[in-house]
């Protein structure tokens, strides 16, 4: 029993990062999108969720795990442009309390809708046929492909968002809008157009996540609040509008789920609260997060 | 509007609502009991919001924490008077309120929303796991039996419905005077001043953090009592009494009624429960609709039921001062 657990550790470990990665694809995005327009976008969320739901579509109607991985991301990347300019923008002259209440309505919504036309059983996704294999890890060891394969693609899509951001003129812009939205635009970036790209970008990463994610954990309605609750710990405990601190707490998040799941199956849920509680505690913006 | 209008109008609605139960039938009698609890918990949030400017939105943490503590002592001290039951409840609200809002109080704008939710979280997660104090998925249940003792009265069975209609129409009328006299005192002027404008406050010499202590502490105190009250008449307590989705229920209340006025969440929880109950009983999409409804309020009305009829009497002013009406 003992070398049996000895042995799981560093397959508990993979899985820890495998789900702490999908975290930082929907919570990277919002993270952006929160600091930049000081809104708590609860339907960034249900973005993933919609993702996850047009891939099941996809795949039922042409039978490919790959177009869904191309469509739908694009498809979750316009709805969230469509959001920020026809609805956040709206209310955003009546404040933030506004923006909140309006956001949270939309998740409300979209998730009734989805229950609507896919019902509330949990729908299977099938792996795609390439990735069905196990890799043989360690002697004993075997691991499925397909969830390499998300750690793989979600490393690819970090190292991408990193150098969107610390190496183009795009990038420049969206930081000195998380920094100081006022000043940034006296000095004539045009915010706006930032603010819908950020809202493009950040909802286009939730769609990724939300289609790897489908044959990985299958597609549900209850999706949204699952992923939402994460990637509120996961922002909380690595701090308001920084993409490293997010990273970082979202491999914590990751790892205290795959272990505590194992090692302290009644309490996993009270540990990623209080790890986040704690950080409140010590640090109340976040272990990397912004001053004011 | 005129004062004798409104004490005439309040007089009305107080009658009306204490001759309710002779004249209407169970149902809407136990509607009307929901309502009012609603209101009590929507006013304890009308005092963080729409008073003070204080968006919470992880409201139900009071409401669940009253109302489970009411609900173990209801289970464990099988001696102990039900009333008192209902002030350890409220008691520990106010407890809550001071411990969450210490530690949220330091932060301001959206990472405070952020960390209130948090709090409430986690309580929901202790609520849902901790087997052994709470029964967690299955909650407690086990007081339908009890009795209420009323000095100089009667002892009520707890399955009493106009009981407990006359029991939280008494303890709202309470609640409504003392929140209403609690934005009339210095504290409650200090709060309201906050909302306007935070750094005059400061600069008067008033300590705002702990001024804003004080309210999270009274507006836990009073949602911890609406939370107990509920237990009560719901007969059981179980964790999605203060989950995210009920913390917002809170919100779409008040949004309803109007959130920047004291009136707005009981107004709000009237209409909403009998906007669910209405279209829970010809559709299964009500949620849908209810989604849909909140929406186009925020979209179009952010003021609620009280601004449109703001908006509509000073329109009404405005026709009969220049003689149209």
């Amino acid at each position: 029993m003992e070398s049996q657990l000895g042995m799981m550790i560093p397959v508990l470990f993979l899985h820890g990062l495998v789900y702490g990665m999908l975290i930082f694809l929907v919570a990277s995005g919002l993270t952006l999108v929160m600091s930049m327009m000081d809104i708590l976008n609860f339907a960034h969320a249900s973005i993933y969720m919609i993702g996850a739901f047009i891939c099941y579509q996809i795949i039922q109607w042409t039978n490919s795990f790959w177009i869904a991985l191309v469509v739908a991301p694009l498809i979750c990347g316009l709805l969230g442009i469509l959001m920020e300019r026809g609805l956040i923008r709206k209310v955003h002259a009546s404040g933030h309390v506004n923006e909140l209440l309006l956001t949270f309505g939309l998740a409300m919504v979209i998730m009734e809708v989805m229950k609507w036309i896919y019902g509330t059983n949990p729908l299977p996704v099938p792996v795609p046929p390439q990735l069905t294999q196990s890799v043989q890890l360690w002697s004993d060891v075997k691991y499925p492909v397909y969830r390499l394969f998300i750690l793989v693609l979600s490393a690819v899509v970090l190292a991408f968002m990193f150098y969107l951001l610390k190496r183009t003129r795009l990038g420049i812009s969206i930081r000195a809008c998380v920094q100081d939205g006022e000043m940034a635009h006296a000095l004539g970036t045009n915010v706006s157009i930032v603010f819908a790209t950020v809202m493009g970008i950040g909802t286009w990463l939730a769609g990724i996540a939300g289609v790897i994610v489908a044959p990985y954990l299958s597609v549900y309605p209850g999706m949204f609040s699952d992923m939402i609750l994460d990637c509120f710990a996961v922002i909380a405990v690595g701090g308001l509008g920084s993409l490293g601190g997010v990273l970082v707490a979202s491999l914590i998040v990751g790892q205290v789920q795959s272990f505590g799941v194992i090692y302290l199956p009644s309490v996993s849920i009270i540990l990623i609260y209080l790890v986040m509680v704690l950080v409140f505690i010590v640090k109340p913006r976040g272990l990397f997060g912004k001053k004011e | 509007m005129n004062r004798s209008i409104e004490t005439f109008g309040i007089l009305l609605v107080l009658i009306l609502a204490i001759l309710y139960p002779l004249v209407a039938g169970k149902f809407h009698i136990y509607l009307l009991t929901e309502i009012m609890i609603y209101s009590i918990l929507g006013l304890s949030y009308y005092l963080l919001l729409g008073h003070t400017g204080l968006l919470s939105i992880g409201h139900a943490v009071y409401f669940g924490i009253g109302g489970y503590t009411t609900a173990l002592f209801l289970q464990r001290v099988p001696n102990l008077p039900v009333s008192l039951t209902l002030l350890i409840g409220a008691f520990s609200g106010l407890l809550a309120g001071f411990l969450i809002g210490s530690m949220v109080l330091r932060l301001t704008k959206i990472y405070f929303s952020f960390a209130t939710l948090a709090f409430s979280q986690m309580v929901w997660a202790i609520a849902w796991k901790w087997r052994g104090l709470t029964g967690g998925d299955d909650g407690l249940t086990g007081w339908s039996a009890r009795e209420f003792v009323v000095p100089f009265l009667d002892r009520f069975s707890l399955t009493n419905v106009t009981f407990l209609y006359y029991l939280a129409f008494s303890i709202t009328v309470f609640t409504i005077v003392i929140c209403w006299y609690f934005t009339r005192t210095p504290l409650g002027n200090t709060l309201s001043a906050v909302k306007s404008n935070p750094n005059r406050v400061n600069f008067l010499g008033i300590n705002i953090s702990v001024a804003k202590l004080m309210l999270f502490g009274f507006t836990g105190l009073i949602a911890g009592l609406s939370g107990s009250l509920f237990i009560l008449f719901k007969k059981m307590v179980a964790p999605n009494f203060l989950d995210m989705f009920m913390s917002f229920d809170v919100v779409v209340m008040s949004v309803i009624g109007g959130y920047s006025s004291f009136l707005g969440p009981i107004i709000g929880s009237f209409v909403y429960v009998y906007m669910v109950e209405y279209l829970s009983s010809i559709t299964d999409r009500w949620q849908l609709i209810m989604g849909v409804f909140f929406m186009l309020l925020i979209l179009f009305y952010p003021k609620g039921i009280v601004g449109m009829f703001n908006q509509f009497s000073r329109k009404l002013t405005f026709l009969s001062r220049k003689n149209y009406l």
